[in-house]
């Protein structure tokens, strides 16, 4: 037996044992052979994928499972005669193999049972059989095909990191397609610009001194309302919560270790796991004790009809602001206690030594060096609240009559629920062609705000906190 | 000895005579450190004149760092930190003052520059608007800017933001800086630890330049940097006072055994 050299043994590799040995055209059947098993292992994988959305796909993998295996095998021996390396791995994927043909072959078409309340289909258990056995096999196939080095090692491995998000974007992008195809073609400038009203009612007029009622009918199609809508939320849902924000965040760095801001950490994590609909129930019931006394203009929210007279509605943009920013103060919160924490300590050391109070360091170095975040926490709240529907379920309306932070509130949120027509059957006859068009501006409002986000933390970042 | 600028935080010379102030700016009497249960300084009693340069040299450990933060109070921000005895600056216990009125007359320079993320005239005048001080603000940038031998090199670019500068730089913008205040005495931890040559001599001239007019204690590793710039030297080993005296007599005829040791570069 030929004995081997430290080096031989130290180096994994399959190429600088034997291939300067080799004769030209052994090389090239190596090769052939690794492109092969690529190939198959790939094409193994790629109906796993397929087999999950297709429907005429039933016949092909337990073939598949049994070329997997044999070539899985023969790709073993080659390895172990020709090269001299063992891995036993593909004798173990191989045995995989050959045991999913035989469940394969094993099984019922359809399957229920077995404490599974609902029924699956045999391709369903194919599918997920092929990739647990073909991604692995293709992450093999990979690192031999690249030369079996400790590289090759790393690198092998992101077909397993790649699928999901491939799967991930693949399935964003469904969406967004079917969004855009939808949406795209109905929105024109007219429908941007013109609010919803669809109101029939008596105008009163004089005639003679005698009251007459005349019919009158004002019908306008649009989703004016509902954008201005969704931006006046965001606008006042910011300017209520960024303040206590930032207070909140700036007392929980100052004093971690007291009562209170032991009871304010645990309230916001609270806050952020508490049900929105929840919080849509306390908007209810703000509304409700808000009824009979001098708030309710304030909190129901009012509006004016045709006619001049004033009637009360069930919730005002301010009550949906209150309520919403329960859910960013935290965020906010926190992204001010990391980025206050960020700060190097010898920043506050040195502000310190220059006789500056506690207060001047805190809003002149600690606060300036934790805008980025601050000014992400706010995008992510705004996004939070230019789509939260649960939250202004119960309180909303259709925006018929103008949009103020002491009117009805409505947002482009509340519109698509609106066209699907539990709500009513004549306004989703009236607007519901715009339901995708709607849920198009509402994905681009969103990105909109996530990139300018983005782009305004690196901005920032950079210029303040420079080399550090 | 004066620089020959007119001080312009106000509009009346600074004429300090040497004579007419005490001759000892800090006394230290029976300072003792304890950093939770182990004890960092063990009695040290000491002395800096006013207007010149001590250095305060040691091993590693040996808490030279930590007596220069009870100077102006800067170990309060260390938890578990706990002292003894009494440091008088111009006769008045420091314990006993609010600690921002201290650090504005003690200032400070820390071993890795730390200038702030502002402009290079932001970071001067940090100091005069954190504490009010009524003065023409660019005359004082200038001033401090001349007396840190930075004005020829930044005279252009004090908009510019102050990270942008070499860590050379930086060091004497951050000296400049706490110049701005107005300070009596001006504590060097190790300031040109960080910096190639070139900037250490720089740095060491602007630290000559300002004798007379400012007390400045300075805690040195280098040896050369001691005998350049100082003319007091003080030698601490393991928490105590070895050696105290005039630079010349330390280096050339140490009393005692280990600070023969220590100076000839045998390494403790």
């Amino acid at each position: 037996m030929k004995m081997k050299t430290v080096r031989e043994i130290s180096s994994n590799s399959i190429n600088n044992v034997t291939s300067t040995e080799m004769p030209v055209h052994s090389r090239i059947l190596e090769k052939l052979i690794l492109v092969f098993a690529l190939l198959i292992s790939g094409s193994a994988l790629l109906l796993g994928v397929f087999s999950l959305s297709l429907n005429n796909l039933e016949s092909f993998p337990v073939p598949a499972f049994g070329i997997l295996a044999i070539f899985l095998l023969s790709l073993f021996f080659y390895l172990r005669y020709v090269k001299g390396k063992k891995d036993w791995k593909l004798i173990i994927f191989c045995g995989l193999s050959f045991g999913a043909l035989t469940l394969l072959r094993i099984l019922p078409e359809y399957l229920y049972g077995l404490n599974i309340n609902g029924i699956i289909h045999r391709s369903f258990v194919s599918a997920l059989l092929l990739i647990s056995i073909g991604l692995p096999s293709f992450c093999f196939a990979l690192f031999y095909f690249l030369g079996a080095t400790p590289k090759a090692n790393d690198l092998s491995h992101y077909p397993v990191i790649i699928l999901p998000i491939l799967l991930m974007l693949v399935a964003y992008g469904i969406i967004i397609v079917r969004v855009f195809q939808n949406g795209a073609p109905n929105i024109n400038w007219h429908m941007l610009i013109t609010p919803y009203r669809w109101q029939d009612f008596q105008q009163e007029t004089w005639q003679n001194n005698w009251p007459q009622w005349v019919a009158q009918s004002i019908h306008q199609t649009g989703i004016r309302n509902y954008i201005l809508g969704t931006l006046l939320l965001m606008a006042l849902t910011s300017i209520i919560s960024l303040p206590i924000g930032i207070s909140v965040g700036i007392y929980i760095t100052e004093y971690s270790s007291g009562l209170l801001a032991n009871i304010i950490k645990v309230s916001c994590n609270v806050l952020k796991s508490i049900s929105v609909f929840i919080l849509g129930l306390t908007a209810v019931s703000l509304v409700t004790y808000a009824s009979g006394t001098f708030l309710s203009k304030i909190f129901d929210g009012s509006f004016v009809d045709a006619n001049g007279n004033s009637h009360l509605a069930n919730g005002s943009f301010f009550t949906a602001a209150v309520i919403i920013s329960l859910l960013i103060i935290p965020i906010i919160a926190r992204a001010t206690e990391e980025g206050i924490r960020s700060i190097p300590s010898n920043l506050k050391e040195g502000s310190t030594a220059l006789g500056a109070t506690h207060q001047y360091t805190l809003f002149h170095i600690l606060l300036p060096w934790s805008f980025p975040n601050i000014i992400t926490g706010l995008i992510l709240g705004c996004a939070e609240a230019a789509g939260s529907l649960a939250t202004i379920w119960f309180i909303s309306g259709t925006g018929e009559f103008g949009v103020s932070p002491l009117r009805p509130v409505t947002s482009l949120a509340y519109f698509i629920y609106l066209c699907r027509g539990d709500f009513s059957l004549s306004f989703k006859k009236i607007e519901g062609i715009w339901q995708f068009s709607a849920a198009l501006i509402l994905i681009v409002i969103t990105v909109g705000l996530s990139i300018t986000a983005l782009i305004l933390k690196r901005k920032l970042s950079q210029r303040q906190r420079g080399a550090q | 000895m004066k620089i020959g600028v007119v001080d312009a935080h106000t509009n009346v010379e600074k004429a300090i005579k040497m004579e007419d102030k005490a001759p000892d700016r800090i006394e230290i009497k029976g300072l003792e450190v304890y950093y939770g249960k182990s004890q960092v300084l063990k009695g040290i009693d000491l002395t800096f004149p006013t207007g010149k340069v001590t250095a305060i040299i040691g091993p590693s450990g040996c808490g030279k760092t930590t007596l220069l933060r009870c100077l102006n109070r800067m170990h309060e921000l260390t938890e578990g930190c706990k002292v003894k005895g009494q440091i008088l600056l111009d006769g008045e216990n420091i314990f006993d003052m609010d600690p921002m009125l201290l650090r504005r007359r003690v200032g400070m320079v820390f071993q890795k520059p730390n200038p702030f993320p502002k402009s290079i005239r932001e970071n001067i005048l940090y100091g005069v608007h954190a504490i009010g001080l009524k003065c023409d603000h660019n005359q004082v940038v200038r001033a401090c800017l001349e007396k840190a031998a930075l004005w020829g090199e930044l005279k252009d670019r004090i908009h510019d933001n102050a990270l942008t500068l070499s860590l050379g730089q930086q060091q004497r913008l951050c000296i400049a800086r706490s110049l701005a205040v107005m300070p009596e005495v001006i504590l060097l931890d190790e300031p040109a630890s960080s910096l190639d040559p070139v900037s250490t001599s720089t740095l060491e001239a602007s630290i000559m330049a300002m004798k007379g007019e400012y007390t400045q204690i300075i805690v040195t590793h280098n040896m050369n940097e001691a005998i350049k710039v100082s003319d007091y030297v003080a030698f601490l080993y393991m928490g105590k006072l070895m050696e105290y005296g005039e630079t010349q007599k330390v280096f050339k005829n140490p009393e005692r055994q280990e600070t023969k040791d220590y100076v000839s570069g045998i390494l403790y």
